[in-house]
């Protein structure tokens, strides 16, 4: 009888454990551990701005020679990979692994492959098809404007002549990290990273809830920008003046003030989209002064000159006009810039009132109210053509477009070559040198075995 | 063999007074009967022609009765065959007994078998009265048994005390006792003698019971590889944490001091990238806590075990060995002891002359030739305001004209003869003070057994932290009735840390270190204010007064800058085991822990950290101040709490027939731990009135140096783990006839852990042992050695990495700044390709013993084979998922030797102990999956996380080749595909594969151990360790004239360094070049040139003990003990003691002496 009744125990005692076995065996391990499987967790992936709207390259910014270096603080740098980008060498541009351009783009790729290859998964809810279309949006803007910022360093400028030869970028088109890289050709490259652009400006809303989310007009501005570097000027004006249509608020320097150490302020009026390029050491404004050939653009009552220049104690100046009101240099998309590109592809349309009236409301706006604007008037197209890339130069410098408006100028035979003095060396970069598109990171081509430039 | 019993009854009713409040169930238990009536235990007895021994061994199972008899009588015993159920005693002995050549008295509970004529008719004639001490410790030995002409007469008692009638008039008194040699005397006569046993090594193999955490076994009938280290060994060390006290003493385990990874290790690594922490079992169930909760006083013994046979019971958990930590309980039928240990502890400041820091004079030239350089000119016009050192500042100054020359260099020159190590040592570093007390108080009677210890150590370190632990442990096991025992036991732990002052690399300047002519205090010890982060030119003139003081203070900060931790560690385990007839035993174990830390980081509103906080923030509207970061404290609150719940089933069966013996246990098990962490942030705390301030997280301000938009940083964070885990086990072993042992263990583990596909994976490990006691083969007939047995095991066992899983996961962070939303960032990229880790093991032992025990001990090879190892693979990055990505990378294979022996080459009143622990492990890599691996990654890291060339160690050290220093301007020369170059950029990068790197060998030791060698005499006993480590290399630190110019990090290479073509030939030092390519300096740093050999052998500890002369049943014993004594011997010649060799900052601490007493009553 007894043990009867023990045993009855032991048979009990001996089930315990497979009581709720699977509930107990399938609880989650960490609050912090999330499988994304929700339009909330995608947006969360998006929202990571360090990724998303803080990793704009700076290889063309630190390429460019908008600024110089004294010899003493060229030599006191510690990056040897700044120092050849700076120096326009023709390998060694980038440290290997981590945190150069290439890792940190490709970063934001796998971000947009994940949620539109997640987007699938995802059942379709009417309640949510606004925020389902943002995100995806998103990621398609995302994608599209890394592509291009790729293509921008390690490509030829386009060129639909040869685009079709020209060795493109590797287009990783899903999260599969499985999938070797490859090169595509230039035209798939831009072929790709237009329809990305025109699918997010298909989906993204007009109004973000804050600049640093892509929108209809950051899509429309990118889409504007690629375009005019293309040489598709029409599709450009479109673009421009589509995003235009939605912001086209200048800020008047007027209201600024130059006493502040960054007198224009984050977020400001202008910026439709908000990136920003991190700066290494050799972008600090104490070291990075502005050529003074570039300084001596600007009119004695145009207001960029006290607003975008700091005075150096050794009397040269430092360029603060960032719209990130700090060191960090602008990459994102403004109504300025916008408005250039409305101008300038206007102009080569040969719609020169709309290019006047639009370089005429910048010029304005930039101007000292103490002093009388005098609007610019010119019937010749190549003199108010000349003007409104002189613009730009004035306009944007130090966001890493001076080096791709070069580019694509030469591709038109302007024949502009970049100058500067290193440590007592001249050194020049011609019109047509190979070394207007950067190596590749050579452990990249060691791993993948893809093509060098 | 039995005991008598000899238990004090008197002191079972004030134990109940003691523990009455602490435990409700006691209560129960004092109404429970004391005694049964002489021989009216029902028993039953089931036997067919079973030899004697058997059916003594049943009757003692299953009653309170030990059989006490002599092998030479009982040998002529007729087998028994019997069938009663139920009976009393009484009546079985009587059936048993019948006609056999022997007859059977009742003493109290002990059955004492005598030859027929000898325990009725003898008459008493002759007494012989003693006393039986330990030859070592003066300590009575009780219950030692007491052979007149090799008949069993009687058993020392509690005081040692032993007295006897004898026949004869003269008879060879001999006196045994478990652990000890047998003594033999002649008596003629009347005789009052003082026996003193010898010890047999204390460690006595054969009757050592080895625990695995779920049953206990004795050694004899294990296959497996264990090694225990007892209580009186770990007494003569004296950390305040348990395992440190198993460095130099645990055979195969190495303490690794000189890589941050390395930590406790068991016969080597494993894994690589796996989990690598042995488990580590605290009274049958992992800890989840701090181990530092656990009072050393409070440990019987620790177990380590070693090969898969030993530890598969552990399941996945047990790749890398397993650590069994048994406190210390009540014995049932013992008098009760009180015990006392009280030691304290110093150690002198730790000299920082070890530390290679450059000299202050030749620093001030470097930063004299780089302001020459203008290396400094950008730092003068950053509007970040970047930090210059004082010397930089001068040259400033005068050049901008502000001082002249000659004053400047007066200026310099003063601070030329400043050494901040000399400030460091003087107003820092003070002697350690350490103190703990121990008390414990045990006993038990027939059904209870209880035990209770109280611990307090206080804790004053070399830089005047503390701490402080209080431990209360209680244990009590109960046994209601016959068949059924109730044990339960709680740990209570409060631990308290503060810290302390700054050491020597903790005060920064920039963010690294700060400069070597640092001054903390003026002539007159006032604290001075140190160069911290911003330019001192500019916090001096900074806001016009209107800030907050900007300064740093380091003699005083760590007064405002502080932190502080509590931990409260509760434990409490519940037993229940229920004894069934055939040998068939259940028990049901639960234990609940919980632990809850919190940790208080606080920067008090004078700590430099909260005023910088302040200042940094500080908004100026033209002249009207207002404060992002509010005035105030600001506090850091982190709070941990942990829990986990155990429960194990577990069925046992023991059954012996005939010379046949099986064990077997089987259970389930299962365990629940969660861990809650929360960690917050207030600002503006006001600890007079208890407010806290608000705080705009959202919107960014210009930062008050340069106008950059910053935003209030938020730490707030909160997060939770959940681990599951449900398990099968089962052991058994089968001895026949005491000679031959087969074991077989397995276990099958399912959790939570291993994401959604792999959960349903149930594990199976296991492993299978052999065992052959030679000695008691017929055939066996070596004198010199009674004692031989080998062994054999093979298992099989896995390793997962528990982050990894089936999916690809995200982790949230806090929320956008900007616009707060949630932030997510990928965690765990889904690899389908990665799988289990798994190793194999085998293990080969003999054990042995000597005649008298001179020698004995055990020799043990091991060899493994790991299996997919996890290893980071190189990745190619454009995938956007990472440099490198974990892969079953590689194989290897492991092997060793553990060698122990004790030699007694004295064991007289003079005994001298040696015990050698010697091992040695080796590894290699087999394969390597992985594809061509740039050097850079594998120099300088002692091949962390990755695999080197197949043949290479598992974790090798390599540099890059030495081509010497260029003659012509001192560069050092490396190679490039085979030719010497100095290409840095390529050499360093993607230009060196590990292929081309220069190998050594392993960075862990592949020979260590100890030499342990104990004398006694009288009432003293000294001790010391000597501990070696062999076969292993390191990197050693040099000068890095990148890190010199940019972070301020000197070394004292510089003086050797190349100055002029000839320098060549008398050093390897390169020369100092403006400017420095980082690359030039990696290039140095990881060459082989910087690879010295690691070995070394030290003096670990010597201990003094004396045992004062006091009569009674007390002793007392005053001990001496001094650690760290220091090298011996090493194999480098740079004065680098390779256990202290971590970073730039690494010191090595002095020797700690303790002074200590035990007492026992």
């Amino acid at each position: 009888m007894k043990r009867i009744q023990h045993i009855r125990i032991y048979i009990l005692l001996g089930c315990i454990p497979f009581v709720a076995c699977h509930k107990y065996l399938s609880e989650k391990s960490s609050s912090l551990l999330v499988v994304p499987d929700s339009l909330g967790d995608l947006q969360a992936l998006l929202d990571r701005t360090v990724t998303t709207n803080s990793s704009d390259p700076s290889a063309l910014a630190i390429s460019s020679n908008e600024y110089y270096l004294s010899d003493n603080d060229f030599t006191a740098l510690t990056s040897d990979y700044d120092k050849r980008k700076y120096q326009w060498d023709s390998a060694g541009l980038f440290q290997p692994g981590a945190g150069n351009d290439w890792y940190n783009l490709y970063q934001l790729v796998y971000v947009a492959n994940t949620v539109i290859s997640d987007m699938g998964n995802i059942p379709q809810d009417p309640s949510s098809v606004s925020d389902r279309q943002d995100v995806e949006g998103q990621a398609y803007f995302y994608r599209g404007k890394t592509f291009y910022n790729i293509a921008s360093i390690w490509c030829k400028t386009f060129d639909s002549t040869t685009a079709n030869a020209d060795p493109g970028i590797p287009l990783r088109l899903n999260p599969d990290f499985n999938v070797p890289s490859t090169r595509s050709t230039l035209m798939a490259t831009y072929k790709q990273l237009l329809s990305d652009l025109k699918q997010s400006a298909a989906l993204l809303p007009v109004t973000p809830i804050h600049a640093m989310r892509p929108s209809k007009g950051a899509a429309y501005g990118m889409l504007a920008r690629i375009c005019l570097f293309m040489g598709d000027y029409q599709d450009a004006y479109q673009y421009a003046d589509s995003a235009l249509s939605i912001n086209s608020t200048l800020i008047d320097f007027n209201t600024l003030n130059s006493a502040k150490t960054y007198p224009i302020a984050q977020f400001n009026p202008e910026t439709i989209y908000y990136s920003s390029i991190s700066i290494p050491a050799i972008l600090n404004i104490s070291r990075a002064k502005i050529d003074s050939s570039i300084y001596r653009l600007y009119d004695q009552h145009d207001l960029r000159k006290v607003i975008f220049f700091r005075k150096n104690a050794d009397g040269s100046f430092g360029f603060r006009g960032n719209y990130t009101s700090g060191l960090a240099l602008f990459g994102g998309v403004s109504v300025n810039e916008l408005l250039l590109i409305h101008s300038e592809a206007a102009v080569r349309s040969g719609n020169v009132s709309t290019a006047l009236s639009d370089l005429n409301r910048l010029r304005q706006a930039r101007w000292d109210n103490h002093y009388s604007y005098v609007p610019f008037s010119s019937g010749d197209i190549k003199t108010v053509l000349d003007s409104i890339l002189l613009e730009r130069r004035k306009e944007l410098p130090m966001r890493g477009l001076w080096w791709q408006d070069v580019k694509r100028l030469n591709r038109e035979g302007v024949g502009i070559s970049l100058q500067r003095t290193v440590l007592g060396q001249p050194l020049v970069l011609a019109p047509g040198s190979k070394r207007f598109v950067l190596p590749i990171p050579e452990d990249i081509i060691r791993l993948t075995g893809i093509q060098q430039n | 063999m039995g005991r008598l019993p000899h238990y004090a009854r008197p002191w079972k009713k004030s134990m109940f007074l003691v523990l009455l409040p602490i435990f409700f169930w006691t209560a129960v238990m004092g109404q429970a009967s004391m005694d049964n009536a002489v021989g009216a235990e029902l028993i039953s007895l089931d036997v067919h022609n079973a030899p004697i021994e058997t059916v003594f061994s049943l009757i003692e199972k299953q009653s309170s009765y030990r059989f006490v008899y002599d092998d030479a009588i009982v040998g002529k015993a007729r087998n028994v065959s019997a069938s009663l159920k139920e009976k009393p005693v009484s009546q079985i002995l009587e059936k048993v007994f019948s006609g056999q050549p022997f007859q059977y008295t009742l003493k109290g509970d002990l059955i004492v078998v005598g030859q027929l004529n000898d325990v009725k008719n003898a008459a008493p004639k002759k007494y012989i009265r003693g006393t039986v001490l330990d030859a070592g410790s003066r300590q009575p030995v009780v219950n030692a048994t007491v052979r007149v002409n090799n008949l069993i007469r009687c058993f020392s008692d509690e005081t040692g005390c032993f007295s006897t009638e004898k026949e004869d008039a003269d008879s060879i008194l001999s006196v045994s006792s478990i652990g000890y040699a047998t003594y033999r005397q002649r008596v003629s006569g009347d005789a009052t003698i003082v026996v003193y046993l010898h010890g047999t090594s204390g460690q006595l193999d054969s009757v050592q019971v080895v625990s695995n955490g779920y049953s206990t076994t004795p050694r004899e009938r294990s296959t497996g590889s264990f090694d225990v280290v007892n209580q009186n060994i770990l007494g003569h060390q004296s950390g305040m944490d348990i395992l440190s006290r198993l460095d130099a003493v645990a055979s195969g385990v190495t303490v690794d001091k000189s890589t941050t990874t390395g930590g406790l290790t068991v016969r080597g690594l494993s894994t690589i990238n796996g989990p690598k922490d042995p488990l580590i079992v605290v009274d049958n169930f992992p800890y989840d806590g701090d181990i530092s909760n656990i009072n050393p006083n409070d440990v019987e013994n620790v177990t380590i075990l070693k090969d898969a046979a030993a530890a598969s019971i552990w399941g996945a958990r047990a790749g890398n060995g397993v650590i069994v930590i048994t406190t210390k309980k009540g014995k049932y039928k013992q008098s009760p002891k009180l015990s006392f240990n009280s030691f304290v502890q110093t150690s002198a400041k730790p000299n920082l002359g070890y530390v290679h820091q450059m000299g202050t004079s030749d620093f001030i030239n470097v930063e004299q030739y780089l302001f020459g350089n203008g290396f400094y000119d950008n730092a003068f016009t950053d509007p970040g305001q970047p930090v210059v050192s004082p010397v930089v500042a001068i040259l400033q100054q005068q050049r901008l004209g502000n001082t002249t020359a000659g004053q400047a260099t007066h200026q310099i020159n003063s601070l030329r003869g400043l050494d901040v190590r000399n400030q460091f040592s003087k107003y820092m570093y003070r002697p350690s003070f350490n103190q703990q007390y121990a008390l414990s108080f045990r006993g038990g009677t027939e059904q209870l057994n209880w035990m209770a210890a109280v611990g307090i150590d206080r804790q004053v370190g070399n830089l005047d932290a503390t701490n402080g632990r209080n431990n209360l442990h209680v244990n009590l096991n109960y046994k209601p009735f016959k068949n059924l025992e109730i044990g339960s036991n709680v740990y209570y732990t409060e631990y308290n840390t503060h810290s302390g002052r700054p050491g020597y690399g903790s005060i920064l300047s920039n963010t690294q270190t700060t400069f070597p002519y640092a001054q903390f205090a003026d002539s007159k010890g006032n604290p001075l204010a140190l160069y911290r982060q911003y330019a001192q030119s500019y916090k001096d003139t900074a806001g016009n007064g209107k800030l907050l003081d900007w300064n740093y203070y380091p003699l005083d900060d760590y007064r405002h800058d502080y932190s502080a931790g509590e931990v409260l560690d509760n434990v409490i385990g519940l037993n229940i085991k229920y004894s069934l007839p055939f040998g068939l035993s259940a028990s049901l174990l639960y234990q609940h822990e919980r632990q809850k830390t919190e940790n208080k980081g606080i920067h008090d509103k004078q700590s430099y950290y909260a005023r910088n906080m302040v200042n940094y923030y500080t908004q100026d509207n033209n002249g009207v101040l207002s404060y992002p970061v509010p005035l105030g404290s600001i506090m850091d609150l982190n709070s941990i709490s942990l829990q986990s719940n155990d429960l194990r089933f577990q069925l046992n069966y023991d059954k012996n027939w005939g010379n046949n013996s099986l064990n077997l246990l089987a259970g389930s098990e299962l365990r629940r731990s969660r861990t809650d962490n929360c960690i917050m942030r207030y600002y503006g705390w006001n600890q007079d009135n208890s407010t806290v301030g608000y705080v705009d997280y959202v919107n960014t301000y210009p930062d008050f140096i340069d106008g950059n938009p910053v935003q209030v940083p938020m730490l707030d964070n909160i997060n939770y783990t959940r681990n599951n885990f449900m398990s099968y086990f089962a052991n058994g072993a089968y001895t026949y006839n005491k000679k031959y042992i087969v074991t077989f263990s397995a276990r099958r583990d399912a959790s939570n852990l291993f994401g959604l596909n792999t959960n349903d994976e149930w594990n199976p490990f296991w492993s299978a042992g052999l065992a052959w006691d030679l000695s008691r083969e017929n055939f066996y007939h070596v004198d010199f050695l009674p004692y031989l047995k080998f062994r054999a095991t093979y298992g099989f066992s896995g390793n997962i990495d528990p982050s990894m899983s089936a999916v690809t996961t995200i982790l949230y962070l806090n929320n956008n700044t900007y616009y707060n939303k949630p932030v997510a960032r990928f965690d765990n990229i889904y690899n389908p390709d990665l799988k289990w880790e798994t190793s194999r093991m085998v293990n080969y032992a003999v054990e042995f013993r000597s005649k008298n025990n001179i020698l004995n001990g055990s020799v043990e090879y091991y060899r493994k084979n790991g299996k997919g190892l996890f290893g980071y693979s190189p990745l190619d990055y454009t995938t956007g998922v990472g440099t490198s990505i974990l892969k079953n990378a590689a194989d290897m294979t492991g092997s060793g030797w553990d060698i122990k022996l004790t030699v007694m080459p004295v064991n007289k009143e003079v005994q001298w102990h040696i015990t050698a622990n010697v091992s040695n492990y080796s590894d290699k890599v087999t394969k390597n999956y992985l594809q061509s691996a740039y050097g850079y990654s594998f120099v300088q890291k002692d091949g962390n996380g990755l695999f080197g060339v197949p043949g290479d160690a598992t974790i090798g050290v390599y540099g890059y080749k030495w081509g010497g220093l260029d003659p012509q301007n001192g560069n050092p020369v490396g190679y490039l595909n085979g030719v010497k170059s100095e290409d840095y950029t390529s050499i360093t990068a993607t230009g060196t594969s590990v292929y081309d790197l220069h190998y050594f060998g392993s960075a862990q030791p592949t020979w260590f151990g100890s030499l342990i060698d104990n004398l006694r005499y009288k009432r003293w006993e000294l001790e010391w360790a000597i501990q070696f480590k062999l076969g292993y290399y390191f990197h050693r630190n040099s000068i890095n004239y990148y890190n010199l110019f940019n972070e301020w990090e000197g070394n004292s290479d510089f003086t050797k360094r190349w100055q002029k073509p000839g320098d060549e030939k008398v050093t390897d030092v390169p020369s100092m070049v403006y400017p420095e390519p980082i690359e030039r300096s990696s290039f140095y740093s990881g060459s082989e040139m910087l690879v010295d050999r690691g070995d070394h052998i030290r003096l670990r500890y010597v201990n003094l003990q004396y045992k004062l002369p006091i009569r009674g049943n007390s002793n007392l014993e005053l001990y001496v003990n001094a650690t760290d004594l220091g090298i011996l011997w090493k194999a480098n010649h740079e004065g680098i003691d390779p256990d202290y060799n971590l970073g730039l900052y690494s010191l090595k601490p002095k020797p700690t002496y303790t002074f200590g007493l035990r007492f026992n009553y």
